[in-house]
């Protein structure tokens, strides 16, 4: 009776672990999802559009003074466009946060193209329960 | 239901942060909301949990829609967005 407690403990355990797991996941696509348009939009329409449709900074606009996020939206138009040295004279933590959303989109595109092979890979047991050959597949949803 | 709670209370959080940096506090306007919403389903996820069934996840979504509400607030307050 003990024995069949402590499995069940464990199965609940097992499962409480993986809802989490998979809460990250789908919070780390609604995030680069968010990234990677934020980095498409800039080469798909033209700078005017992009800078209509960012917010205006309320510091700059009623104050007159520039805060650290102050042009960014330009340097990103500049990054799209080349001009890398603009970019910098904007703001100076653009190119850090480019090459930081540049970075997640490409880790999330290289995930979710290896998640839709392994997913091809998997083979069904039964309903409940998918058994993958991959161990990292397996390592991060069970 | 308890994985989306984790999943709005996540999301709120990241959103409160985000809204602390200068000049983008107007986003809390879209983020108290959000975790409202969060808060809510927390809530149902909580009491819909069978007995003996592990509540941590909703519990946790709970508190950080909670906490997310609650500072997104204060910073909505402290930049003039609502007096």
């Amino acid at each position: 009776m003990g024995k069949f407690k402590k499995v069940n403990m464990d199965n609940l355990k097992k499962s409480s672990q993986k809802e989490q797991k998979v809460a990250i996941l789908i919070v780390w696509t609604v995030i680069s999802v968010t990234i990677s348009i934020v980095i498409i939009f800039p080469f798909l329409a033209d700078s005017q559009t992009v800078l209509e449709s960012a917010p205006t900074c309320i510091s700059k606009s009623q104050f007159n003074v520039e805060c650290s996020l102050c042009g960014m939206t330009r340097a990103f138009i500049e990054i799209s466009n080349g001009n890398i040295g603009n970019a910098y004279d904007l703001n100076r933590g653009s190119l850090f946060v480019y090459s930081s959303f540049l970075l997640n989109s490409i880790i999330f595109i290289a995930y979710a193209i290896y998640y839709m092979i392994v997913m091809k890979r998997t083979r069904y047991i039964d309903d409940t329960r998918i058994v993958s050959n991959s161990k990292i597949y397996n390592s991060f949803f069970y | 239901m308890k994985t989306a709670s984790l999943i709005f209370g996540i999301l709120a959080i990241i959103g409160m942060i985000v809204g602390f940096f200068p000049c983008l506090g107007s986003l809390n306007w879209i983020n108290i909301p959000f975790a409202t919403v969060g808060l809510i389903i927390s809530i149902v996820a909580v009491t819909q949990a069978k007995e003996g069934e592990p509540k941590g996840n909703a519990i946790a979504g709970l508190v950080l829609c909670g906490v997310a509400m609650l500072f997104g607030l204060i910073r909505l307050t402290a930049g003039g967005g609502v007096f």
